[in-house]
């Protein structure tokens, strides 16, 4: 038990040096195409089981469904589908509790009304293969990931006073320039370290998540 | 990090390759005039593959079905990459779906570098990846390969990977080419601490500058001189070595060993005894190697415990730390304080039941020593007793007095069971509410909480789950259902309502099947119990599972539902088959030891004792034409010591002899006939010997057997054989006519078999029974030389005793009845011409008795063990010099009483009885010879190896001796 804590340095020093380290000449490769016609559908991604198509990807961007950095380019979206799939895998192993209905249809009508018009929404969705009852789905899977998220990191990545303090002096100059001093600062910094950690720690989670899930991505069409 | 970057790249072009909608739009919604699945330009024609597509011709196209089919190739798991083309047709649209097959990687290879072992790495590979993991995890093992070269010393070690295509469509080989860089060696090396302590340590390292520096082996040496240290007597001993590689040092790595050595660590006790025995068990400082507070607490807790349990309720044993010069002491003080004993035991507040029903739950004893837990656990089993009656509200105090005593050192304790007894809920109605997809009648149907029934709380949990259960087996995978149970006013009356909520049932969209390379998936289907449109129940999941296992075909089933996009309604079954090895080679080798008859140097029967080497090979083929046929080739031999005179010249004395042999083919096939019976047919070729004879027996049998449940098998079977006797140790004048008219006999025969059997262990049975009846009937009709009617029956019986470690009584009783049907035998001379009688007439025989290889014999490790195989029978049975010629009826009665199993060994008591008479008419029960004995079972992982010894309680006499009195056996398994 106390032989990682020993040599972390080493390990520590062996990461940096070999990041570039593992080139892999192997992916799945693709079909050849023979016959013509456009193409139609495609798989992006295989999460445990679970397919990420071409049209997902579009159907995400089109309505809008991720939002932030993630929403940037196409390739982040797939990227936020896999996670979300990684994710959703892993709420379901703790039978979650159905989220309450008016949640649902609160976020429902906001996600419309950010989509737009109802027959373009809907065409959209029928291009995409998916039914009229995907919207409120996506929403369920949002709201039980956002219930699972606060359940299991809502305490651990509370920080220590020492932190917040350390942290609040490192940022003082920008707490500062806000008009943020005293407790108001440590209050900022507090909230601040707590969100910073609770993305630290559902990043390690996703990468746990990854190692131990199947996840299977494609080459593109050469 | 690394992995999602790669991937993230190689997504980018193809995310920006996606067609434009309006390109789409002007495809859906057209009729689908042709549609092909490809792969690698080559059409698939596989039909489990072709029936997984959705959109069919003439359908018009939708993204739904196109989504559905894409889904159900990749479930399928035969297909790594999907992708579909249209081009418009006229008015409809051309489809094509092209698919890369999975390949998976079934060898891992290593170049480049040697210095890590491959083997090594390949396990960590496939313990992480599985045996033959896709080849898409490629990236993924790379930085697996990474991190244990960095491991090593190599922080600079790179991986490049490339598949290569090996012998089977599909698999391929992973080819890990590994440039390592160099590799980090030992720079200053310095170690601070305890001269005692660090003395040579830096060798026993392996801290050598200039020598390579090992992460993995150094963390393991450094746990292992820390170890040393703790095994010495330091529990606090650290070890501890802080590695950095400074920029400068051109890959030298500076080791700062540190050792904190602690003080050495005595224990003591102090105060009242502890069995030496016990210390060491009860204080876990030595065993753990450590001396941290809760190490130390759970030490005193532990003599605590101990010594109450023993009746010394204040026991005491606090734990003192002293430090002088460079030790550290910790001593327990141990205080028993007086022996507690129970003295009164009484109830008090009993009213609705009887005090003689609880009394069997009192199970304490005015003087034994008094224990807390031991009054705990009796109260809470009246609180149970009560609460399984309805008493929900009940409680149970005990109350404890010292009623006073002269003997300071022996504290009498009365205790007294105070009762609250409360009212009595009777369950006075159960309702339903909220199910409509299930009828009320069939959810309550086997409820355990009904009108009128006592109300008890685990009972309505065990009820709940049960309608929770049936709903899943009907598909509604969401089912929750509440118990919410409604008192009245007194509390004596509850209805209990189960508020279901059902949500959507889930149906099975479609089953698919793989894996199953060889196997027809008709065969597999067959098996399945789920079907596509109907539900998906938890049961049928498991029950599909069992049954496709049982096949035997498998070495892997596993059935999951597969994801069906968002859709909670419908969902792929997907079974995932490894098929086992079509050929199967086995073989086995042992020695047979036990007593055999053979003629002693006087020509009476003398048993002695045989050792037998013996062996068996067998080949299978199994799953022929893959619906589960097999063919196989059994052969086994036994060496046996030759008998002078008989199977051997008479001037050799000993020696080994291949007498003993079976050679059987046999076909076999599962659910024949579109039934539920398997059918097998054998070809068959053996040499046996029994105590009186030897035989060589060839010839075919077909059989067809079927279970009915767990418990009922019906077996029938025709059988053909040729069998020719010799070495007969029986006079030619002691033989029965059909002996000498028949020592070669062809039989033809039909034969039934009923069997139940509901024993709980095969080998090694303590409850249920068996019971059986035979009946064969060879006729001259079919073809054979003679005809005979022969019948068995047997029932055994096992019982466990009353009491906490239970004995076994076990009883056998076997009967056997034959008869031989009448054939007139013209009597031949030497030339094979017929003899006549005094009258100028034909002399003719009448034969009216079985073959000697169809008679009855008995004696031996499995019948009564009082006697040698085959030595036990009536005087017109044996001859003279004690051989047995077997008769036409059979009598076998056992008793047993099996002790229980002490440290794997068990005793057994017997008394067999029982024999062999010539005719049915013959059979006499005053005449059944009786012997008893003991025997001592050992239980192997084969099941219990047995010795028995077994007694004569009358000896008889013959012309030339008196039978051995004792006899003994070695032997697997139970005797019945």
């Amino acid at each position: 038990m106390m032989a990682a804590p020993r040599l972390r340095l080493l390990t520590l020093l062996a990461c940096a040096v070999a990041a570039p380290a593992a080139r892999a000449q192997t992916s799945v490769p693709a079909p050849a195409t023979r016959g013509g016609g456009e193409l139609l559908e495609r798989t992006l991604a295989i999460v445990g089981g679970a397919v990420v198509t071409q049209s997902d990807v579009s159907l995400t961007i089109a309505l809008g469904l991720v939002e932030g950095p993630a929403a940037a380019t196409p390739e982040s979206v797939l990227a936020a589908l896999v996670d979300r799939w990684l994710m959703l895998h892993e709420v379901a192993r703790f039978a979650p509790a159905e989220p309450a209905a008016a949640a649902v249809e609160a976020r429902l009508a906001a996600l419309r009304a950010r989509a737009g018009d109802a027959a373009l929404v809907a065409r959209q969705l029928s291009e995409a293969g998916r039914e009229a009852s995907y919207l409120a789905a996506w929403v369920r899977d949002d709201l039980r990931i956002a219930a699972y998220l606060d359940q299991r990191f809502a305490s651990t990545g509370a920080p220590s006073e020492p932190d917040v303090a350390a942290y609040a002096q490192r940022q003082a100059a920008e707490f500062e320039a806000a008009g943020l001093t005293g407790d108001a600062a440590l209050a900022a910094a507090r909230a601040r370290l707590g969100q910073e950690r609770r993305r630290e720690l559902i990043a390690d989670w996703l990468a746990d998540l990854r190692r131990r899930t199947s996840v299977v991505t494609f080459t593109p069409r050469p | 990090m690394r992995g999602s970057r790669l991937w993230f790249a190689l997504a980018l072009v193809a995310v920006a390759a996606r067609p434009a909608a309006a390109d789409i739009g002007g495809l859906l919604g057209r009729r689908v005039n042709d549609v092909r699945v490809e792969t690698g330009g080559v059409t698939v024609t596989d039909r489990g593959v072709l029936t997984l597509v959705e959109t069919q011709l003439g359908d018009v196209l939708t993204m739904r079905d196109v989504r559905q089919t894409i889904e159900h190739f990749v479930t399928l798991g035969r297909y790594a990459d999907v992708r579909v083309y249209a081009e418009p047709d006229g008015d409809g649209v051309r489809l094509r779906y092209e698919v890369v097959p999975v390949e998976r990687v079934t060898r891992f290879v290593f170049q480049g570098h040697p210095d890590i072992d491959g083997r090594g790495l390949r396990t960590d590979l496939i313990d992480r990846f599985g045996a033959t993991p896709e080849a898409s995890r490629l990236p993924e093992m790379a930085l697996e390969v990474v991190a244990r070269y960095q491991a090593r010393g190599y922080p600079a070690a790179r991986v490049d990977t490339r598949t290569a295509p090996e012998g089977r469509a599909g698999t391929v080989a992973a080819i890990f080419v590994v440039t390592p860089g160099r590799q980090t060696v030992v720079g200053r090396v310095t170690v601070d601490g305890p001269a005692e302590a660090t003395r040579g340590l830096a060798e026993r390292l392996g801290l050598v500058t200039g020598r390579p520096l090992d992460a993995d082996t150094l963390a393991t040496r450094v746990d292992e001189a820390e170890d040393a240290l703790k095994g010495d007597g330091y529990y606090e001993a650290i070890v501890d070595a802080q590695v950095t590689v400074p920029p400068e040092s051109g890959g030298a790595a500076d080791v700062a060993v540190r050792v904190n050595l602690g003080d050495r660590v005595t224990i003591a006790f102090d105060g009242d005894p502890l069995p030496a025995d016990q210390r060491r068990s009860l204080v876990p400082i030595e065993r753990l190697r450590s001396v941290e507070e809760e190490v130390v607490e759970d030490g005193s807790r532990n003599i605590e415990q101990y010594l109450r349990l023993e009746g010394y309720r204040a026991a005491s044993a606090p734990a003192a730390r002293r430090r002088v010069s460079g030790m550290l002491r910790i001593t327990f003080d141990v205080t028993r304080g007086p022996l507690h004993v129970l003295g009164r035991v009484e109830t008090a507040g009993v009213a609705a039941l009887s005090r003689q029903e609880l009394e069997p739950l009192l199970k304490l004893q005015s003087g034994e020593p008094y224990v807390d837990a031991r009054i705990a656990a009796v109260g809470g089993a009246l609180v149970e007793y009560y609460r399984v009656r309805g008493f929900a509200a009940v409680s149970v105090l005990p109350q404890i007095t010292f009623p006073g005593t002269t003997d300071p050192a022996r504290v009498p304790v009365d205790v007294r069971f105070e009762i609250t007894e409360g009212p009595r809920t009777i369950v006075t109605g159960v309702r339903i509410d909220g199910a409509s997809a299930l009828p009320e009648a069939q959810l309550t149907a086997d409820l355990g909480l009904t009108t009128g029934k006592p109300f008890y709380l685990p009972q309505q949990a065990i009820d709940r789950d049960a309608i929770e259960r049936r709903y899943r087996n009907a598909g509604f995978q969401r089912a929750a259902v509440e118990a919410r149970p409604v008192l009245n006013a007194e509390r004596t009356g509850v209805t209990v309502t189960y508020v279901v909520r059902e949500g959507p049932p889930t149906r099975v969209d479609h089953v698919l099947v793989a894996g199953a390379e060889r196997t027809s998936p008709d065969l597999v289907r067959r098996e399945i119990t789920l079907v596509p449109g109907g539900p998906l129940g938890y049961d049928a999941i498991i029950e599909s599972q069992q049954k496709l296992s049982a096949l035997g075909l498998y070495r892997r089933v596993r059935i999951t539902e597969a994801p069906h996009g968002l859709d909670d309604t419908a969902r792929d079954v997907l079974v995932e088959l490894e098929e086992a090895p079509a050929t199967g080679v086995s073989y086995g080798g042992g020695l047979e030891v036990g007593r055999r008859p053979r003629i002693g140097d006087d020509g009476i029967a003398t048993d002695r004792f045989d050792i037998a080497p013996r062996g068996f090979f067998e080949v299978t083929r199994r799953n022929l034409w893959g619906k589960n046929r097999s063919v196989s080739a059994l052969t086994s031999v036994s060496l046996r010591p030759t008998d002078p005179g008989v199977d051997a010249a008479p001037d050799e004395k000993g020696g080994y002899g291949l007498n003993q042999y079976r050679v059987v083919g046999t076909f076999r096939e599962p659910r024949a006939f579109g039934t539920a019976g398997d059918a097998q047919v054998s070809a068959f070729l053996e040499r046996g010997i029994r105590s009186s004879f030897n035989f060589d027996r060839q010839g075919v049998r077909a059989e067809y057997a079927r279970r009915f449940g767990n418990r009922l098998t019906m077996l029938g079977r025709y059988t053909y054989d040729f069998t020719t006797l010799f070495d007969t140790k029986i006079a030619v004048e002691d033989r029965l006519l059909i002996d000498r008219l028949f020592p070669q006999v062809h039989l033809a025969s039909i034969f039934g078999s009923v069997l139940r059997d509901s024993r709980d262990d095969v080998l090694d049975p303590e409850k249920g029974a068996v019971l059986g009846a035979d009946l064969e009937l060879a006729l001259r009709s079919l073809s054979s030389e003679v005809g005979y009617a022969k019948s068995f029956v047997q029932t055994f019986v096992y019982k466990r005793l009353p009491g906490a470690r239970p004995w076994v009584a076990a009883a056998a009783a076997r009967v056997g009845l034959a008869r031989g049907f009448e054939r007139r035998v013209p009597r031949l001379d030497g030339d094979g011409l017929p003899v006549t009688g005094d009258d100028g007439n034909p002399i003719v025989d009448v034969v009216a008795d079985l073959p000697a290889s169809e008679r009855f014999f008995a004696g031996g490790d499995s019948t009564v063990r009082g006697f040698a195989l085959d030595r036990l029978g009536s005087a017109a049975t044996l001859n003279a010099e004690g051989f047995a010629t077997g008769g036409n009826a059979l009598v076998v009665l056992n008793t047993e009483l099996r002790t229980p199993y002490a440290k794997g060994v068990g005793l057994v008591g017997f008394v067999d009885a029982g024999n062999v008479f010539l005719r049915v008419g013959d059979v006499d029960m005053t005449d059944l010879r009786t012997t008893a004995g003991l025997g001592i079972r050992y239980r192997s992982p084969l099941g219990p190896l047995r010795f028995d010894i077994g007694f004569k309680l009358d000896r008889r006499d013959f012309s030339r001796g008196t039978e051995r009195r004792v006899v003994y056996h070695l032997s697997l398994g139970q005797a019945f």
